[in-house]
């Protein structure tokens, strides 16, 4: 039997929800003990946010050296070092990772590895190779995160039908892939691979790629994807993989369209399977403390985060608490529960998290789009600018794309935004504020906007919603 | 069996709670997790459940009792054997031994659970809404929320409909009087127990949604004033001093070189002579011409005096100053009276003459009153208020009652700095000139 400690706040999980959870619980003056059972930073930090965009940078950089001819620069001989490539990918990883070390510590946070188990609704067994510990707790913080999700005749095996982790990690690049799930983790690694040499096909049991995303949000996406190379099938079943006989490649998959359920084969190296991720409750042994829950559904929380028919001192936040699975929603949860814990009046009550994917282009959403806005009653107007109208775009050379501005025209009230094209993972964080704020369409439209910076096609859009637009025609 | 359901600690460092209700009589039967009592403690009135089905045997406290924690709140007769129950610390309940809620932490939000943990017992914390949309910046929810107030209900002036801090702040004025932090559960107990109503007032007849009330923004000079009091009242620890002075002698020199100054084209007021006589005052107590300085822990004397005189305008008080003070004659400071107060009644003043002052005079005319608690114009430590003149029956030392013009002065010092026979002898001292007009000859520059 290993030691026992006593704390008063118990987080479990360290990614962007917990780590953050337990940093401010500490800055609130509470003692906490932070239980990882792998890397501390969780999935974003670790296998997710972090080492996806180095990726996605890194092989962008590749594409545009390739494509640089346009503007008169030639590059012969463009040479890819992966084994270099991932270890200065791993570097970043080590950066940020260490710095949450630090900061947790730093603040008078302890971190204990190991898997935490519950034994009763104030203490956790938190195992690791063999060691025990005993952690007493008056609250408990959830954050255990989720884990990629399979599909009936496609269990992860790490090698032939792997899950996002795998796919950041090759030792060489495969000849092709098969994705299957073409939301926005599917996008962004397909695209990573595809712009180091690829040959990637997508198959989307949806009518289009990412779905929940407007329809030409989405086609510049898929355009560039199909351009480079990529296949795209949508509307199509995965439905069982073999290993391939005769052809080239290793792995065959069969797929189905869904209109007719005529069934084809890909062949392919890899499939990387991207539907969708399941929260991590497994092996928390949650009926012990009290906390009911369903293996298939996110723990229900409530706006003070704590879990809905639970004890009142157990609280969730992050993936496991419910959608969307977004980092910053799960940092923002982590603060409110936080300070709820320290006695505080807080509450998540934000009107609008951002969304965005690192596709090429990419895309990034906040608030309500045209449609949401009507279906909750707004007498909604949206604006829509052009990149190609953006002199910062076309000298960026890379022009495609669009900001649209959702506006109420009964207040003036600024609703949403999407946007696909250059950068628009910035520039959402504008309309983020400026909904937060309960701001006026106008209140943006005024606003000097630098020029020539990507900036200025928000403010545009904003204006064309108010039909004020000067570099568009307003309809 | 019993069991002794015992008071648990509902907050943080809490140590007894006051019962405000009992939900249930004895012999109720009652179900698990039904209200049981209102329990107020230093923070909010939280409503205690029973953790488990049972008969009410005894409810030993009256309203109004308090009781400690982990004494016993009340006592059911429960079927059959209480079910064995892990703790905190991992021992098991013997049979007949009722759970204790005060040694097992709870949640240090005043709405949290209160039942005693059982493994899976149903939540009866107040669930917190979640997603609010409403149409005001976070910094303003986050004030909505710390005040108990839900930021849906408030009226929202700016554009489109949104909610400023200030609409908030307006809201809670607006509101009933209730604790800052009142619990939301208080309101889910209060119709059970509170008798009906037998009476309906108009009120409650009146269309709802209509506002018998009328919304004027705070701004400009008026939230200067409403700043610069505020501040005053929060810092200076104020105390004021009324005295009577005999204007008998006074009145005369006024009427004397009234004649004189008026020759001049300067309106000799009284106001001018107890301005004189203050200045003087003040050479004997410079204390009461000076400012804290709260940063250093310092007492800032000043060496000259900038005289504040307060006056009433239409959008609100101003102060003009009348700089150096200490060095200008009588009729220099009726000139000077003059022309700021002429000034400010049709808004002509120079910011830079509407600050800097070291003491100030208010002066309530003919309104004056017989006394006031005149507030420090910050970061001042003393203001006089001047009261109306009027004729008073005085009683003489020969017992004779005599007619006398006599007025009231208030002054209100920072007894911070200023101790009480201070400003008493200070006062006294802007009497006897006042009383005496004469004796201003021996000290005027």
């Amino acid at each position: 039997m290993g030691a026992r400690v006593d704390t008063e706040v118990l987080v479990i999980g360290s990614g962007p929800g917990g780590y953050v959870c337990a940093i401010k619980l500490a800055q609130l003056g509470k003692r906490v003990v932070l239980v990882e059972r792998e890397a501390v930073g969780g999935t974003c930090l670790n296998v997710g946010c972090i080492p996806s965009k180095a990726l996605i940078s890194a092989s962008k950089l590749v594409q545009q050296v390739r494509h640089a001819a346009t503007m008169g620069i030639h590059v012969d001989g463009v040479r890819v070092d992966l084994r270099q490539m991932m270890s200065w990918k791993d570097s970043v990883v080590g950066k940020l990772t260490g710095g949450v070390g630090t900061l947790v510590k730093g603040n008078g946070g302890q971190i204990l590895q190991g898997a935490a188990a519950f034994v009763d609704a104030h203490t956790a067994r938190v195992t690791r190779a063999g060691d025990e510990t005993l952690v007493g707790f008056e609250q408990v913080v959830i954050a255990t995160g989720s884990v990629p999700t399979a599909i009936p005749g496609f269990a992860f095996d790490g090698v032939n039908v792997i899950g996002s982790t795998e796919a950041l990690a090759f030792a060489d690049v495969p000849k092709k892939m098969v994705v299957i799930g073409g939301g926005y983790i599917g996008m962004e690694l397909g695209g990573v691979w595809q712009r180091l040499g690829t040959e990637v096909t997508v198959v989307e049991y949806m009518d289009q790629l990412l779905p929940g995303f407007e329809p030409d949000l989405v086609r510049p996406v898929a355009k560039r994807f199909k351009d480079a190379g990529g296949i795209v099938k949508t509307g199509t079943k995965a439905i069982r993989w073999d290993p391939n006989q005769s052809g080239s490649s290793r792995l065959l998959v069969t797929v189905e369209a869904r209109a007719d359920q005529r069934q084809e084969t890909i062949e392919t190296d890899v499939i990387l399977l991207t539907v969708g991720r399941t929260p991590t409750v497994e092996g928390l042994a949650l009926t012990n403390a009290g906390i009911p829950w369903d293996p298939k559904q996110f723990l229900q929380v409530d706006g003070a985060q704590r879990v809905k028919g639970g004890p009142g001192h157990v609280f969730a936040i992050g993936d496991v608490a419910g959608q969307p699975m977004l980092a910053h929603k799960a940092s923002k949860e982590g603060e409110v529960c936080a300070e709820v814990i320290a006695g505080h009046h807080a509450a998540f009550d934000a009107r609008a998290i951002p969304a965005v994917v690192f596709t090429d282009p990419e895309i990034a959403t906040v608030g309500l789009t045209l449609k949401e806005a009507q279906a909750a009653g707004h007498d909604a107007k949206a604006g829509k600018f052009p990149f190609a109208a953006n002199g910062r775009a076309l000298s960026l050379n890379d022009a495609d794309g669009f900001v649209r501005v959702v506006v109420d025209q009964q207040t003036g009230v600024l609703l949403g935004m999407e946007a696909v094209g250059p950068e628009v993972s910035n520039l959402v964080a504008e309309i983020g504020l400026a909904l937060e704020m309960g701001a006026q369409a106008a209140d943006v439209g005024l606003t000097i906007h630098a020029h020539p910076t990507l900036t200025e096609a928000v403010m545009e859009a904003t204006n064309a919603a108010l039909g004020q637009a000067i570099h568009a025609l307003n309809r | 069996m019993r069991y002794d359901f015992k008071l648990p600690d509902l907050a943080e460092g809490m140590v007894e709670g006051e019962l405000v209700a009992w939900l249930v009589a004895a012999g109720d039967a009652l179900k698990p997790e039904q209200p049981v009592a209102e329990v107020m403690t230093d923070k909010a009135t939280v409503v205690i459940p029973s953790p488990v089905a049972g008969t009410v045997l005894e409810l030993p406290h009256a309203a109004g009792d308090i009781i400690k924690v982990g004494a016993t709140l009340f006592t059911l007769d429960v079927e059959g054997d209480m079910p064995a129950q892990k703790k905190a610390g991992g021992h098991t309940l013997d049979q007949g031994d009722a759970p204790e809620p005060a040694a097992q932490p709870e949640p240090s939000k005043p709405e949290a659970a209160l039942a005693p943990r059982a493994p899976v017992a149903a939540a009866t914390f107040e669930e917190t809404p979640r997603g609010g949309k409403a149409l005001a910046a976070p910094a303003t929810r986050r004030v909505a929320r710390d005040l108990g107030i839900d930021i849906g209900q408030v009226a929202g002036s700016g554009p489109g409909g949104r909610v400023t801090i200030e609409d908030v702040q307006a809201h809670q004025a607006h509101q009933a009087p209730r604790p800052a932090a009142a619990t939301p559960r208080a309101s889910t107990s209060t119709s059970t127990s509170s008798p009906a109503p037998t009476f309906t007032p108009r009120a409650a007849t009146a269309p709802a949604g209509v506002d018998s009330e009328e919304r004027q923004k705070i701004r400009g000079l008026r939230k200067a004033i409403y700043e610069t009091m505020s501040r005053s009242k929060a810092t200076a620890a104020h105390f004021t001093y009324v005295d009577e002075v005999d204007c008998e002698n006074l009145f005369a020199a006024r009427e004397k070189l009234a004649k004189v100054a008026d020759k001049k084209g300067v309106k000799l007021t009284y106001l001018a002579f107890i301005a004189k006589a203050s200045l003087l005052a003040l050479q004997q107590f410079p204390k009461a011409n000076a400012r804290v300085d709260d940063q250093t822990m310092e007492l800032v004397l000043k060496r000259h005096v900038h005289l504040g005189v307060a006056a009433a305008t239409e959008p609100g008080l101003v102060v003009p100053v009348i700089k150096h003070a200490d060095r200008m004659t009588l009729l220099e400071l009726a000139f000077h009276i003059q022309q700021l107060g002429e000034r400010a009644r049709t808004n002509t003043l120079k910011p830079d003459e509407l600050k800097g002052s070291t003491f100030t005079i208010s002066s309530l005319g003919k309104l004056g009153g017989l006394l006031a608690t005149p507030i420090i114009n910050h970061p001042e430590v003393a203001i006089l208020g001047v009261h109306q003149m009027q004729k008073r029956a005085v009683v003489l030392d020969d017992d004779t009652i005599v007619a006398r013009r006599r007025m009231n002065l208030s002054l209100s010092f920072d007894h911070r700095v200023i101790d009480g026979h201070e400003g008493a002898a200070f006062a006294q001292a802007i009497k006897s000139y006042l009383e005496d007009p004469d004796l201003m000859l021996l000290e005027t520059v």
